[in-house]
């Protein structure tokens, strides 16, 4: 068993709100820069750019986990991380039926290009992936889970688009795989969400909307037999001595 | 005003019929329960569209003896089942939170800032 860094939370030139560094060579470069090990590909609603991150990934010794930031109904944010690409793609087709038919403005909301491993752009969604699907945070995470997928609470710490900030507190019995903490808060403010969320798995990410956001700084150790989605699946329940360890030590 | 007056006004759709003769004075209207757990007035009427469980956890912490749920929604189950063991009255109606508000305003309601 040995530490792999992880960032489970990075948008690409998918997502309209990141910027247009955030190809797929350039996400890998500057994670193997970083020295992180393992990086989730989340963009909002949406998997489509997750197998030109992980071509773009080979050989370079960067693991690339397929996955996307849903946000619910109420407007709560949930990462949803899958075992491989069809996966994640049988999820995106759930959430995509649930989605409002709202036409992007690029003008406005920004880009929503996928792309290829080569930066090459493959084509432009159309309808708007920043918007609440017609599914509840609670039956987001049953549904990941139907899909052969973890859930994590995205962002717990933020004002908006959290489950804390939109529903008041987590229920004992929400069968959420972690909770998410931003990599900008001070140890002090992390101890005490750590307090408020006893006996769940907190891991601390980027959510990186542009390339100078992806920061050591700002990812997770986990003690794993291989940098993979059934290692990591395994270390956010605790199990076969698979385990996160605290990020603000 | 005694709650079983107010829905009787509203017509409202009555789901959980615990306390219905007990008097409000004031309203709290709000989705996000965060912000209604740090800023409704205790003992005030709740107008929202949000029907997760935890709105009768927010609802027990601020004393809250009444939840309108606005714009058509409904309540799931398992809110229904926990403001009917904590005793707070739940209804619904289909007018939106604007109208239903508006409405409350007329019986004689106020918001926390004339209270």
């Amino acid at each position: 068993m040995r530490r792999y860094r992880a960032d489970l939370h990075v948008h690409t030139v998918l997502s309209p709100c990141a910027e247009l560094d955030m190809g797929a060579f350039d996400i890998v470069s500057r994670c193997r820069r970083e020295r992180i090990d393992i990086v989730a590909v989340t963009d909002h609603n949406a998997a489509k750019n997750c197998k030109a991150v992980k071509e773009a990934a080979k050989e370079s010794g960067l693991e690339v986990i397929c996955g996307l930031e849903v946000q619910s109904s109420e407007d709560i944010h949930v990462i949803c991380l899958f075992p491989d690409c069809d996966a994640a793609t049988a999820f995106e087709n759930w959430v995509w039926s649930l989605l409002p038919p709202v036409k992007n403005r690029p003008e406005s909301f920004g880009y929503q290009l996928v792309i290829d491993k080569d930066n090459n752009i493959i084509e432009e969604v159309p309808f708007l992936l920043v918007q609440g699907i017609d599914a509840t945070a609670d039956e987001t995470i049953v549904q990941a889970h139907k899909n052969g997928g973890v859930a994590v609470l995205a962002h717990i710490d933020r004002p908006v688009y959290s489950y804390v900030a939109v529903l008041g507190l987590i229920p004992e019995n929400l069968r959420v795989d972690a909770v998410e903490l931003s990599g900008r808060l001070t140890k002090e403010e992390a101890l005490l969400w750590r307090e408020k969320t006893a006996g769940r798995t907190i891991i601390r990410s980027s959510d990186a909307h542009r390339l100078d956001d992806i920061d050591r700084g700002k990812t997770t150790c986990f003690l794993l037999e291989r940098p993979c989605f059934e290692e990591i699946a395994m270390a956010l329940r605790n199990e076969a001595g698979r385990r996160v360890l605290w990020p603000w030590e | 005003m005694k709650i079983s007056e107010i829905l009787r006004q509203l017509g409202a759709t009555v789901h959980v019929t615990a306390g219905l003769d007990r008097d409000v004075e004031v309203g709290v209207v709000g989705d996000l329960l965060s912000f209604i757990m740090g800023s409704a007035p205790e003992g005030a009427v709740w107008v929202t569209i949000q029907n997760h469980v935890n709105v009768a956890a927010v609802a027990v912490l601020k004393e809250i003896p009444l939840v309108l749920l606005a714009s058509g929604r409904t309540p799931s189950p398992e809110l229904e089942d926990h403001c009917a063991r904590e005793s707070i009255a739940l209804a619904s109606t289909g007018l939106d939170a604007f109208e239903l508000c508006g409405r409350l305003y007329e019986m004689g309601l106020c918001g926390s800032r004339r209270s």
